[in-house]
């Protein structure tokens, strides 16, 4: 089962981490919602009906039941490093192949659009079976 | 072998951005291949060509220079050929790539002194003052063998050698089944007559090929305008050189095509074309002509037994001459030119 399946099946929960440009059209690229979405700063309660917390909440959550998706390019190395500390936590970038961007990046609407610049992400490419 | 930026994207330019933004956007960008210290960042975004000579280093990179992870950022078209190679690890697949900020700053001190950032294609190229004449070519390319180019911008040294791939059996497996259903005969020529550097010659210059070919004579797919005395032939980038062999000929407009082409034991017969032909980064510059003349398969040293013959066209040739060297080369009439 791949991660969008298992995200599909509610086996991980996903969660976000941005509350920009990226993270407002996220459904333009992605067909299920975030649980909740993580932002630095205290300044942000919720967004599009969303609840926003500090980072520190991944030190309060089951890990091993998320996925973040990281809906930022300009963090993406702070989240990274941040996120070392959890070796139980998987973290995706938007646009990784196994979120399934590519099918929806084919489409040029003014949603995902602001994805183009930042196009499909393999990790590992070289493993067998990773690319499809 | 595309040299040059976007010409639409220099068109815009009303100025270059300031040297933090292409910071940003670099940063961004390893970022984005989770590139870290010991790791390397390659960009090469431009010609099929490229990417091929580049990735045929890359596991002489990995042992010389002893990198953990080699990414790569490149566009979709490349990603078969990425694939083939089966030797980096993250990979950046990008729809459009920003030439004019990478060539930008390919050329900044900044990029000079990064040990983990490297744009073999963008470095051999310095910045032109006015406008219209972005892109000036350094006596690199003149001078030097570009695959000599790249290893010096890879750090690599001289005395280490490309390697080729080895096509997976499934892949060779759905390339034989490819050509059978399309009725591939053995003792038979495929033409690529299409390339990215060069405009298409006429296909009537072909025609007569027909005659040393008893397994008949294929047109790829790509190009427009087939003739009808050729068949038609569908295949992907990685088909080619199993198709190559299947066939046991081959005639091209060098052209990326032409790395993927070392990689057969067919006979291969290249046409480098004059300045006429040639797409307009060349802007008319003989010394550009000859250099691309240069590029051959074992010039490369990407296959030093290729059986690549090369057949030179000049501007002064008429369509009757270009038929006539051509069927005198692949007759073995005449040697290739040199």
């Amino acid at each position: 089962m791949n991660i969008l399946e298992k995200i599909k099946n509610k086996e991980l929960i996903p969660i976000g981490w941005g509350t920009g440009l990226m993270f407002r059209n996220r459904k333009g690229i992605h067909d299920f919602d975030v649980a909740f979405t993580i932002h630095t700063k205290n300044n942000i309660i919720s967004i599009n009906k969303i609840s926003v917390h500090q980072p520190e909440i991944l030190d309060t959550i089951d890990r091993k039941k998320y996925i973040l998706i990281a809906y930022t390019i300009d963090y993406l190395d702070f989240i990274y490093n941040y996120c070392q500390r959890f070796d139980d936590l998987m973290i995706l970038p938007f646009n990784d192949h196994q979120l399934e961007i590519q099918a929806k990046l084919k489409k040029v609407t003014k949603r995902n659009f602001v994805f183009q610049n930042w196009g499909v992400f393999y990790e590992n490419f070289s493993e067998p079976n990773n690319v499809k | 072998m595309k040299i040059s930026v976007n010409p639409t994207m220099s068109n815009n330019l009303r100025r270059p951005p300031a040297i933090s933004i292409l910071l940003s956007y670099v940063n961004n960008l390893k970022a984005a291949t989770k590139t870290k210290e010991n790791d390397i960042l390659i960009f090469e975004p431009q010609s099929i060509g490229d990417i091929f000579q580049t990735l045929s280093l890359v596991n002489q990179l990995k042992i010389q220079r002893n990198i953990d992870k080699i990414n790569f950022i490149s566009t979709k078209r490349s990603t078969p050929i990425i694939k083939l190679f089966n030797n980096v690890n993250n990979v950046l697949e990008l729809n459009n790539i920003d030439y004019l900020r990478l060539e930008l700053f390919s050329n900044t001190e900044w990029y000079k002194n990064q040990k983990n950032i490297v744009a073999p294609c963008a470095a051999n190229h310095i910045i032109g003052q006015k406008h219209e004449d972005f892109i000036e070519w350094t006596s690199a390319f003149f001078d030097k063998n570009p695959m000599e180019f790249r290893k010096e911008t890879l750090g690599l040294p001289s005395s280490v050698r490309p390697e080729l791939p080895h096509i997976p059996k499934d892949q060779y497996e759905k390339s034989v089944e490819s050509a059978k259903r399309q009725g591939l005969n053995s003792d038979s020529l495929i033409i690529f007559n299409h390339a990215h550097s060069a405009h298409p010659l006429p296909s009537i210059i072909y025609k007569s090929l027909l005659d040393l070919f008893p397994g008949g004579v294929y047109y790829d797919a790509w190009a427009k305008n087939i003739p009808q005395w050729a068949k038609p032939l569908k295949m992907s980038l990685v088909d080619i050189p199993t198709f190559a062999d299947l066939a046991g000929a081959v005639i091209n407009v060098r052209s990326g095509i032409t790395e993927l082409l070392s990689m057969s034991k067919a006979n291969i017969y290249t046409i480098y074309p004059d300045t006429n032909w040639l797409a307009h980064w060349f802007q008319e510059d003989p010394r550009a002509v000859a250099a691309f003349r240069s590029h051959g398969i074992r010039d490369l040293q990407l296959n030093p037994e290729s059986t690549e013959k090369k057949i030179f066209i000049e501007n002064s040739y008429t369509k009757k001459e270009m038929a006539k060297k051509i069927y005198q080369i692949v007759s073995k009439q005449i040697p290739g030119d040199i």
